[in-house]
């Protein structure tokens, strides 16, 4: 347990000190003002469209430093030791996993009032829409480490991990997308919300597990 | 005279298979040829039209097998890489390895035979109805696996590796398909563009359709197996140019 905050508390102050949250908050604001420009030259900007940007540069933004999540300590032995240590793996990466949300996904979060207000959505539903974001982006961060595990080891896995992660992203993504549209027209699906945490949390549960067995299988 | 072993696991080993496959590789090409030929033909040409839809309806006879076996084969996939991580058994990764390919072939060729069946009736080829999107998805999965095998060497990490993907990638599939549907049928009214055919078939289609099935199935079978075998002998030959330059 003393360990596992210790591990915590060094993966914070190294994703600080890599400049990763400015990095991914950055690279959230370029690609919605981007995507923003674009539809603006067809005349198609409207809360729907920005929805459904906000959405998928969330789920972009959340594979960009996953490919050396483990790669590093790959690379230098330290997952080595992460395995013969008396901490389990899951934990290792359960704590790896939420070191990623809270660098990636937590600051781009509470930037979406500050975007989406004026883009035309009332600061009342983007700070529901951010709710519905906190309880159900940490799945994708959690899901984003089976990639980086699949390509461990594998020279430019970056293309890969894309390939292999966003599409299943898409439950998230589809029930969230929805979600946001519904709160937006000033409805309340309860059951979709319950629906959408239910996967959230069944990814967090899972995932550190099938994530373990595949990186033994670089050991093997 | 083909001897009949004990259990299936000793087809984990190649040259038994390879024995057996040799032997009924050509039985089973004929018995598609047949089937194939006597489904296609009675479905295209002794059917009569329907009465809304024209001939167009005839395109039910490609694009319903091959729908069926490219969800099929998914499952064979996931069934072939679970033997694999728990038995070993080399056969059964290079079956799903095959597959891949083959199912992304029969997921294109439904996904194209629909839209040019949906063009005369729907008025587009391409709808976001939950049955088209849920294809989409199924395509996507495909590309994921079929592109571990083709960017790395195939070794047995990259078999763990793969069937691991495998794996994932049908628990998600089926996550997303039931996201998908869960919004037409649970908030939305059902789609008006349905797919369910085979429910309202009238017995005149229902049967040169079972046999286009069984045709397309038996295709699968003689094409996986022959995938099989090429693959077997690749590595055979793989194993022996490592061997001679040491």
């Amino acid at each position: 347990m003393k360990l596992s905050f210790h591990l915590l508390k060094y993966e914070l102050l190294f994703a600080l000190a890599n400049k990763g949250i400015l990095l991914s908050t950055s690279f959230f604001i370029i690609l919605i003002l981007i995507v923003g420009i674009g539809f603006g030259q067809i005349g198609e900007s409207s809360e729907k469209t920005l929805l459904a940007i906000i959405w998928i540069a969330i789920s972009l933004s959340s594979l960009l430093s996953i490919k050396t999540m483990f790669q590093e300590d790959f690379d230098d032995g330290t997952l080595d030791l992460y395995i013969l240590s008396n901490t389990s793996i899951e934990t290792i990466i359960f704590i790896k996993s939420i070191v990623h949300w809270i660098t990636t996904n937590l600051p781009i979060i509470t930037l979406i009032p500050l975007i989406s207000f004026p883009l035309g959505i009332t600061i009342y539903h983007s700070i529901l829409i951010c709710f519905v974001m906190l309880l159900s982006t940490p799945a994708l961060s959690f899901i984003s480490t089976i990639g980086a595990a699949l390509t461990l080891g594998e020279k430019g896995g970056n293309l890969l991990i894309s390939i292999f992660i966003l599409p299943t992203f898409l439950p998230i993504i589809i029930f969230g997308m929805k979600i946001s549209l519904l709160i937006t027209n000033s409805t309340y699906d309860i059951m979709a919300h319950l629906i959408l945490f239910a996967l959230s949390l069944i990814c967090i549960a899972i995932t550190p597990f099938i994530t373990s067995l595949i990186i033994k299988i670089h050991y093997t | 005279m083909i001897k009949f072993r004990k259990n299936i696991w000793e087809f984990a080993n190649p040259n038994n298979f390879l024995s057996i496959a040799n032997k009924i590789i050509p039985f089973f090409l004929i018995l598609t040829i047949i089937t194939l030929s006597l489904g296609l033909v009675w479905g295209l040409f002794f059917t009569p039209e329907d009465y809304r839809q024209g001939s167009s309806v005839k395109i039910i006879f490609v694009h319903v097998p091959t729908a069926f076996l490219a969800i099929n084969i998914y499952f064979m996939m996931l069934l072939a890489s679970i033997i694999w991580l728990i038995r070993r058994h080399h056969v059964s990764l290079i079956a799903a390895k095959s597959a891949a390919l083959i199912g992304l072939i029969m997921t294109l060729s439904a996904v194209l035979t629909g839209a040019i069946w949906g063009k005369p009736i729907w008025g587009t080829y391409w709808a976001w109805d939950p049955r088209l999107t849920s294809f989409a998805i199924l395509l996507m999965f495909y590309l994921g696996y079929l592109s571990i095998w083709q960017t790395m060497k195939f070794s047995d990490k990259i078999g763990d590796l793969s069937s691991w993907l495998c794996i994932v990638g049908s628990i998600f599939a089926l996550l997303s398909r039931y996201a998908v549907f869960f919004w037409d049928q649970g908030l939305h009214q059902g789609p008006s563009l349905s797919l369910d055919k085979e429910e309202n078939i009238d017995n005149v289609f229902y049967f040169p359709l079972i046999i286009c099935i069984i045709g397309f199935v038996l295709l699968f079978l003689t094409l996986l197996l022959i995938r099989i075998k090429t693959e077997i002998q690749k590595r055979k030959i793989n194993i022996l140019l490592n061997a001679r330059d040491g």
